[in-house]
């Protein structure tokens, strides 16, 4: 029997993405954990799902790992974590009415949590880290864990308007300048929770730690794809959508592999 | 001495005031404080009034996260009820003491939603402390989410009536439906849970379980009053007494 590769993570891992810039693009190219399982001639289990946040990423691992009786057959497990402004919260019902729409699955998600501010984001997230870290090493479970998106930069810089906002007329309340007073300010604030977590995390297997550049870490978004859609514009969809393109996937693929395959042998 | 790291709600919040007495001198000792004595142990606690369970999960693994594992003797998780919602505000806003602040209800999320929530954060302490190897004991302080039918029939004028019972408005067979997925969802979690580390497991008297309010204190507000364990009719948190007979209970299993 293959062994299982359990991914999961935002729009940048959904093997379901489409692009809310361009709607009628067919997005339809392989993602990443797909190709990577593909490689390690694994099954693949990606929950990933779009626009969700890292609460959604921590509680499905959890669930998924928990749930497996025979742990064993797990061959990895990667979370892509996301940015830390967003809400995620399960509903149980409705479902029916909703199947054919976006608002189909159990999981719903909110870009910015109205509750608390960034250092609190920031510490709930690096708790959930923590968290999915423990819970691997308690079954002793082959992990790597990763950031995809900069957890907060673009909130500290402002997020651009959703689709639903550019193109449906929604009220652009969500798109507003950063509400915590200096910015800069929470930035540094934030930076020093990073360093709090410094001690807890095993950075062999969190390549990238701590996330942000001050701090002398990186995300994959910034690494791998170019910062926005500013620079590398070859891995990305266009100028208006920084999500990777076929060729960007085929590239966060084969640095994923390669970093995983340092630390652990024998997956290739 | 080895360290008793305790979290939970209002029933074992050393600081705890009554909101129905603001006046009373509620200073007794609490269930911690009773249980870092009989097992002569320094007592970390940091159950907070009105706080919700992501609370209880986050001061706990902070606090065993930055302890010296050889140093932490039992932890000790008193859950909360499922609706309250947590979060952190650090930024200066006001005379708050404490960065924490809670909700009652999160409207995010129904209470099947907020059932799972819970739940999976009994699940990470559990983990958590399998991972280091550390004593430890959970139960449910109050109910997980009866409370949340309890207030939502309030709300609808219905002072004097019980959980389940619904007017126009409020669709009955669905809060039913509702209460029974509830159910149905802490037993999907059983074989996952170490219930021998969990008192009362499966937390609902409706599927067999206890919450310790209940057992303790008594299931009806009569009841309560009968056995002089509670503060007042106004106010069903544990009196002197109370927090005595939680302790007692609790040494049991310890």
């Amino acid at each position: 029997m293959k062994k299982l590769l359990i991914v999961c993570g935002d729009s940048y891992c959904d093997t379901s993405f489409r692009s809310g810039a361009h709607p009628d693009m067919d997005v339809s190219w392989p993602k990443w954990p797909e190709l990577l399982a593909e490689k390690w001639d694994m099954d693949i289990i990606n929950l990933s799902n779009s626009g969700s946040g890292n609460e959604y990423i921590y509680s499905r691992l959890q669930n998924e790992i928990l749930s497996m009786e025979d742990k064993s057959r797990i061959g990895m497990v990667i979370p892509a974590w996301t940015q830390i402004n967003r809400l995620d919260y399960q509903i149980s019902r409705g479902h029916i009415a909703w199947k054919d729409t976006n608002n189909r699955y159990s999981w719903h998600s909110k870009r910015i949590n109205g509750n608390g501010d960034l250092q609190f984001w920031a510490r709930k997230s690096l708790r959930l880290i923590m968290s999915f870290q423990i819970l691997c090493e308690r079954h002793d479970i082959p992990y790597m864990q990763f950031g995809m998106l900069h957890p907060y930069r673009q909130f500290l810089e402002g997020l651009q308007p959703t689709e639903n906002e550019v193109f449906a007329g929604a009220p652009e309340g969500e798109c507003t300048p950063f509400p915590f007073g200096d910015p800069e300010k929470s930035n540094s604030n934030v930076l020093r929770i990073y360093k709090e977590y410094d001690k807890l995390i095993d950075k062999e297997k969190f390549p990238g730690w701590p996330l942000t550049k001050e701090l002398g870490g990186y995300t994959l978004e910034y690494k791998l794809l170019g910062w926005g859609t500013t620079n590398e514009k070859d891995w990305v969809i266009s100028n208006i959508d920084a999500h990777p393109n076929a060729k960007g996937q085929e590239r966060l693929m084969e640095w994923i592999k390669k970093q995983v395959e340092v630390v652990y042998d024998r997956l290739g | 001495m080895k360290k008793l790291i305790v979290s939970g709600d209002s029933v074992s919040d050393l600081e705890f005031r009554s909101s129905s007495h603001p006046e009373m001198d509620t200073s007794w000792r609490k269930w911690p404080e009773y249980i870092a004595e009989y097992l002569d142990m320094e007592l970390v606690c940091l159950a907070r009034g009105g706080m919700g369970n992501d609370f209880v999960y986050s001061t706990l693994l902070d606090e065993i996260t930055k302890t010296p594992k050889d140093e932490i003797g039992l932890v000790i998780a008193g859950w909360s009820q499922g609706q309250r919602r947590d979060w952190q505000n650090t930024t200066a806003d006001g005379n708050h003491k404490y960065s924490w602040r809670s909700l009652g209800f999160d409207k995010h999320a129904p209470p099947e939603g907020q059932t799972r929530k819970s739940l999976r954060n009994y699940q990470s302490l559990q983990i958590l402390c399998e991972r280091y190897d550390l004593p430890y004991i959970q139960f449910q302080t109050g109910h997980l989410f009866e409370d949340y039918y309890r207030a939502h029939n309030q709300n609808y004028n219905k002072p004097g009536k019980k959980v389940y019972i619904s007017d126009e408005y409020h669709n009955f067979a669905k809060e039913l439906d509702s209460v029974e997925r509830c159910l149905s969802i802490i037993l999907s979690f059983e074989n996952i849970i170490d219930t021998s580390r969990f008192i009362g497991w499966p937390i609902s008297e409706n599927i067999g379980g206890f919450s310790i309010q209940n057992k303790v204190l008594g299931h009806t507000l009569k009841e309560t009053l009968e056995k002089k364990l509670v503060i007042s009719e106004a106010d069903g948190h544990p009196n002197a007494e109370g927090q005595k007979a939680i302790a007692e209970f609790l040494k049991g299993f310890i």
